[in-house]
């Protein structure tokens, strides 16, 4: 045991961070921002120039700010945080954790010698990267998830296995139970609930694996699955009421009528599906508080 | 209508033994052999008849609020189902009718008349 911590530094910033990040240009304006962060479901951004160097942060702190001061359309430049702490993809994780730790903040770019980006970290790589190290199998991310927006958004993450039916619902019933905490009206939590239960079951009938995530903000609810699996070739008959491939065996347990499809876009408010044939699939839903 | 006069009307077996069922109430009922069905069309605080007895049918259940389950044509679900719904607090009865039959009594008894909403 007291070996183990001795080894915790060797874990390095490189082997945690996102490298493919969301970032803005300062010439660009908070109301742009504003949008970004609400797209990509995030609560600030790197601000870089033409050569990916590091110049500032833009929080959804600053974009509130703005907001209140009538400025959305004013440059980012003039309301970003230029004093930017960052880290090298080189440093030790404990580095990143006391910089979190002390200064409290959402994100940190990575950056190399040049201050040129190359990834970013949030406490949720840190402690995804930990949990990985100490190889503990399940972590509740949602709730540890991106810390500086807990005001705004709620996460909850789940694992869907091909076939396993004993598990199919957990995420419609955890996240019907979080809704009711927070006092979303009952039709709205039904419909999210219906939605939720048919695409786990879509994963668990049809595909290898996948995750289910379902972020709660302000004024709706997002849903996205992504599974590994033999994806949908023709969308468009999927989305028939009536097209199902499911074998006898679903249908059997009174599933597998192809109504699934058809209920998840009739109970939401916005409805995305895409799929790559023999990789997997896509679902992203909204339903609006 | 109370679970109580379902019971009557169907001359149904609780299963359930554990929880207190009679004063239940269920405002419709909805008659499925297909959960896809009831997922699509269930009215909340609805009564499910089924012949089906799979643990989906339980987990469909509590995701839409169905308040409590009769299982038709005598099918009688195995011990960890009748368990599982104890926990949930849902329910089930038992009658030897079948389908047709079981909704038939419920809706001359005075259940649910009102219509289903069209599917889309
Ligand atoms: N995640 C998925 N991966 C691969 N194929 C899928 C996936 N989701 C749906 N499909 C395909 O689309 C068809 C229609 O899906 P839909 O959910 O409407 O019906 P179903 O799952 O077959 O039956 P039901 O939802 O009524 O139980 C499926 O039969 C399957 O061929
Ligand atoms: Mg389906």
């Amino acid at each position: 045991m007291n070996n183990d911590k001795h080894d915790l530094p060797s874990l390095t910033v490189k082997e945690i961070m996102i490298t493919s990040v969301v970032t803005v240009f300062p010439e660009m304006t908070m109301g742009e921002a504003k949008e970004i962060m609400r797209l990509k479901n995030i609560t600030g951004m790197p601000v870089i120039d033409k050569n990916r160097k590091v110049i500032g942060v833009v929080s959804i702190a600053d974009v509130f700010q703005a907001l209140d001061e009538h400025k959305l359309d004013a440059p980012i430049r003039e309301r970003m945080t230029v004093k930017v702490h960052s880290v090298k993809p080189e440093d030790s994780i404990s580095v990143a954790l006391s910089l979190f730790r002390r200064y409290q903040f959402g994100r940190l770019p990575v950056v190399d010698d040049g201050n040129t980006l190359v990834g970013l970290i949030t406490p949720k790589e840190v402690i995804a990267g930990l949990a990985a190290f100490l190889k503990l199998e399940e972590i509740n991310e949602g709730d540890l998830g991106t810390k500086s927006g807990s005001e705004i958004n709620r996460t909850l993450e789940f694992h869907l296995q091909g076939g396993n039916f004993d598990q199919a619902g957990i995420a419609a019933s955890t996240l019907k139970k979080t809704l009711q905490e927070i006092g979303i009206r009952p039709e709205i939590i039904r419909k999210a609930t219906i939605a939720t239960y048919e695409a786990e079951m879509n994963v668990v009938i049809h595909a290898d694996e996948g995750i289910l995530k379902a972020v709660i903000t302000a004024d709706k609810l997002k849903i996205s699955v992504n599974d590994r699996g033999p994806g949908i070739a023709n969308i468009e008959e999927a989305m028939q009421v009536g097209f199902s491939t499911a074998p006898d065996k679903i249908r059997e347990m009174g599933f597998g009528a192809g109504m699934g499809l058809p209920n998840i876009k009739k109970s939401s408010d916005y409805f995305k599906i895409d799929s790559l044939p023999g990789k997997g699939t896509d679902l992203y839903i909204e339903i609006n508080f | 209508m109370k679970l109580k006069r379902v019971q009557e009307l169907l001359n149904a077996r609780i299963l359930t033994t554990e929880l207190d069922w009679e004063d239940v109430e269920v405002l419709t009922a909805c008659g499925a052999d297909l959960m896809s069905d009831v997922l699509a069309f269930a009215k909340p605080k609805s009564l499910l008849l089924t012949g089906l007895v799979y643990p989906q049918v339980i987990r469909t259940c509590e995701i839409l609020d169905i308040k409590a389950i009769v299982f038709v044509r005598g099918k009688i679900p195995p011990q960890t189902i009748i368990e599982m719904a104890t926990q949930q607090k849902l329910p089930l009865l038992a009658t030897s009718l079948p389908m047709y039959e079981s909704c038939g009594s419920l809706y001359k008894g005075g259940l649910g008349a009102k219509e289903i909403e069209n599917y889309e």
